[in-house]
């Protein structure tokens, strides 16, 4: 009876102990820690509070994707005779880490894709920010495609922001999978995959990732479509993700993978601004899926403007000139062998407009002035292809 | 359900618990159910296979036992049926598609049918239990089993799906689950458990997003020899956490109703020597071949050189086929094999002519190093989508192809700790032990036990990816 007793004891101590853990979120105490151990810029200089409008954002930054494309087919539905732009990139375009002398502001900020937003909507031309962080080339393609297979969703310009770094994104985040429930793009996906495109296998990923999702080829090849396990696990799921606790589950593993980062930040000094030399398979299949999107775009009558964006002059993200010059040469066989526009902001934002990313400069994220210096040029590239045939 | 679901963990807290409870004399069929129950859980369709080949064991067991004049023709009848029945289910369409290209080399091109059957969970597994029964009652290393009791031990849920691979002399004995409680054994299952849960969620699916990568087809070219050898350790510790995952699992499960399964893993990668690696990776299965297969053979050979060589091979290669219906797993058994003759040569050689060498330093750590690099480079074949594949990356590992790393920096950095991890844990489990030792028993119990147990809880809740299924698995 005493051992009993003494199981439950330790049983329930245990249990109690992960609940508490799961509550207070430990790792982002070490967090907090090591931000003030390393000198790291300050919170409130990364932005939070900005501006949200499902007219002109996906608001889930990559999330929940298929909601958001949903709507703004809705809205363009409205309003046919509009022209129709789309701006396509990474966390540049949705996030702001302050430069130095920038207050922190009590309106929700606007970054550069609202501006350009802002002031072309009363000339009659609706533009859409459709980003997320980390977007590798085959996740621009993933979503060109969705864009094109629906007559309702297709923009007459599309604007996509290319960085050097950019190219070692690598895959298709499982989240965009969503998306793979429309037909016409799922068969659009099918045969991307079944192309002997290095991007191929990002798709077919994508696929296979998604159809095991929906247990149609669950553990293996050995369960059946009748497991009744699948069944009991999903009404678990079901309960427990009623739990508040439970849910942090998510906000809880950011914090754990946050401190990992850190630790590689500040302890060996491997940061977002350290210069890389990017090469072999995910370059190839990034650059291979970059030109099926500029195909696609002609294909579909669709004006491509392709950006190189800005990047901060305090860092130098090329590991050597051969980097450099590589990606530059990259850049210009693009415009030789497709209709499209391309255009260098790389060296557009001055260096104090730049903010600071935990304790070294930012490479990516731009302070509130370089967001309105950047849409000013912008707006005059997409004027030129709104006006022009290029 | 698998055995990191939350299905199944809620369950089996309440399963253990209502067993305690239960009379000494229902435990049996209340077992019994549970492991049809859990087996059917994944496809009903299959529940009759394990108990089948059971059947089929016992029929010839009992036929072995009762007419031994009869003995080896029973033992050989009883093998094939088990045999037939792993071959139907597990290598037919590779036989099928081998003979059909031998056949095309003779220009024939017969029309065979094809017949889709799934794989059934566990089959090489509970397969190789019932040929050791067999060859157990043969050789009367196993006298009076009933049929309940052999369908307790093929169908006992913790080892069912993915071993170990237990024979019935050690399993057998303790199925009357008369034991009365011991808190020890509360204790040592959750070590298992908890240690299994996280070693799968945090460690075996971290790693197998990048593996995933790096064995594209596409990529394999493209890779340089940098990327292609921190890949083959990458997929090393993958199989290694995943598979040591699921034995921790399934032994602590059995722990905690009482029963003790034999181990599986002891820290491979710390193997000394080729034939250490598999005294340390995956134990029962080695131990299985070794027994069965691999001494009965040279027994008839009386360990001469050539026919010993040979069999290390044709085993190994045995071994691979095992994994799966595939020349990948040949190529890394017969890898495996090569490596064991090398070690065996050397062992002869320095019986005499290099006696002197035989214990110096430097060729301790060299055959360390070369067992660890030969074996994370072996597993190469075992990973690759095809032998051309894992040719073009085989090649790079010992001809220079670029030294410059081309994926993101995670990819090292996560693999290298995950090295890490696989290195220090024989020494954090002396460590830990340590400490329990030096604390009072009420801390160790309310305190430390349980702050342990809830970080690998916590770890294995933030990392859960409920479609992330047991290597294993599949073979």
């Amino acid at each position: 009876m005493r051992a009993a007793a003494r199981s439950a004891g330790l049983v329930a101590t245990t249990l109690g102990l992960t609940v508490w853990l799961l509550s207070i979120d430990p790792f982002a105490r070490v967090n907090a820690v090591l931000d003030a151990a390393f000198a790291a810029a300050p919170a409130w200089t990364q932005v939070s509070s900005l501006v949200r409008d499902p007219r002109t954002q996906e608001v889930s930054h990559g999330e929940h994707p298929a909601q958001g494309l949903r709507a703004l087919a809705a809205y363009w539905r409205e309003r046919p005779t509009a022209l129709k732009a789309v701006l396509l990139g990474n966390s540049q375009m949705f996030a702001m880490s302050l430069a130095p002398g920038e207050a922190r502001s009590r309106e929700d900020e606007r970054t550069y894709p609202d501006i350009v937003a802002a002031h072309f909507a009363p000339r009659g031309v609706l533009c859409y920010r459709l980003a997320a962080p980390g977007l590798s080339y085959s996740e621009a393609l993933w979503y060109v495609d969705f864009l094109l297979t629906h007559p309702g969703l297709r923009p007459d310009v599309l604007l996509v922001q290319v960085n050097y770094q950019a190219f070692w994104n690598g895959g298709v985040r499982s989240s965009f999978a969503e998306l793979l429930e429309d037909a016409a793009f799922r068969r659009q996906v099918e045969t991307r995959a079944q192309s002997d495109a290095s991007y191929a296998e990002d798709f077919r990923g994508a696929l296979a990732e998604f159809d095991r999702g929906r247990g149609a080829a669950a553990a293996g090849n050995a369960a059946a479509p009748a497991a009744f396990g699948r069944r009991i696990e999903d009404a678990t799921r079901l309960r427990l993700d009623r739990l508040d606790v439970f849910r942090r589950r998510a906000a809880e593993k950011d914090s754990f993978d946050e401190m990992l980062y850190r630790g590689r930040l500040y302890l060996l000094g491997i940061k977002p601004s350290t210069a890389r030399s990017i090469s072999g398979p995910r370059l190839i299949r990034n650059q291979e899926a970059l030109d099926a999107l500029a195909n696609a775009c002609e294909a579909a009558g669709v004006k491509l403007v392709v950006f190189k964006a800005p990047v901060n002059p305090r860092v130098s993200l090329y590991a050597s000139d051969a980097d450099r010059i590589r990606f530059e040469r990259y850049m210009a066989t693009l415009p030789s062998s497709r209709h499209l526009k391309i255009v260098d902001f790389e060296h557009a934002v001055p260096a104090d407009l730049w903010g600071r990313q935990y304790n070294s400069p930012d490479p990516l994220h731009m302070g509130r002035r370089a967001h309105g210096l950047v849409a000013a040029h912008v707006i005059v590239a997409l004027s030129e292809s709104l006006v022009s045939g290029q | 359900m698998a055995f990191n679901s939350y299905s199944y963990l809620i369950g089996l807290a309440a399963v253990v618990a209502l067993f305690w409870a239960l009379p000494a004399r229902v435990r049996r069929a209340y077992v019994l159910v549970l492991s049809v129950a859990f087996y059917a859980s994944w496809d009903w369709r299959y529940t009759v296979l394990p108990f089948a080949i059971c059947l089929a064991a016992f029929l010839f067991a009992r036929m072995i036992a009762t007419r031994p004049e009869q003995g080896r023709r029973a033992l050989t009848s009883g093998i094939a049926v088990v045999l037939a029945a792993l071959a139907a289910f597990k290598y037919r369409a590779f036989l099928v598609d081998n003979a059909a290209a031998a056949l095309a080399v003779f220009g024939r091109h017969p029309a065979i049918p094809a017949v889709a059957l799934a794989l059934p969970l566990g089959i090489s597994f509970y397969s190789f239990e019932a040929i050791s029964f067999l060859i157990d009652t043969r050789q009367r290393r196993v006298t009076t089993v009933s049929f309940t009791d052999l369908a307790i031990f093929v169908s006992f849920w913790p080892h069912l799906m993915a071993g170990p691979i237990v024979r019935v002399r050690e399993l057998v004995p303790q199925l009357g689950f008369d034991r009365p409680f011991d808190e020890r054994m509360l204790t040592r299952g959750l070590d298992r458990l908890i240690l299994g849960l996280a070693q799968k969620n945090l460690l075996a699916n971290n790693l197998a997003g990048f593996v995933d990568e790096t064995f594209l087809p596409r990529a394999a070219a493209l890779n340089t020899t940098v990327d292609n050898w921190f890949a083959a350790i990458a997929f090393g510790l993958q199989i290694y956490f995943d598979f040591a995952a699921y034995s921790n699992m399934a032994i602590g499960a059995a722990q905690l109703v009482g029963i003790t399964l034999p181990e599986n893993f002891n820290a491979p990668y710390h193997a000394r020597t080729p034939p250490d690696f598999w005294a340390r990776w995956h134990m029962t299965l080695s131990r299985w071949i070794r027994d069965y297969v691999f001494f009965p053979i040279n027994a008839r050979f009386r360990g001469a050189p050539g026919p010993l060589y040979a069999s290390l091979l044709g085993t190994m290669a045995l071994v691979g086929l095992w994994h799966g219906a595939g020349w990948g797993f040949v190529v890394w058994g017969v890898m495996h094999g090569v490596f064991l003759v090398l070690y065996r040569l050397w062992e002869a050689a320095s019986q005499d002519r290099l006696a002197r060498w035989r214990s110096s330093a430097v060729v301790v750590a060299a055959w360390r190093l070369f067992t660890l690099a030969a074996v994370t480079a072996a597993w190469i074949p075992f990973r690759a989508a095809t032998l051309g594949q894992a040719a073009t990356m085989m090649r790079t590992l010992a001809v220079p192809h670029g030294f410059r790393p081309t994926y993101p920096v995670n990819f090292y950095l996560v693999t290298i700790l995950a090295a890490c991890v696989a290195a220090l844990e024989p020494f954090l489990a002396q460590v830990l032990s340590r400490i329990e030792s030096r604390t009072p028993t009420v801390v160790h119990w309310f305190v430390l036990r349980p702050a342990l147990y809830a970080v690998g809880l916590l770890l294995f809740l933030i990392f859960d990816d409920r479609d992330t299924q047991f290597i294993y698995f599949q073979f």
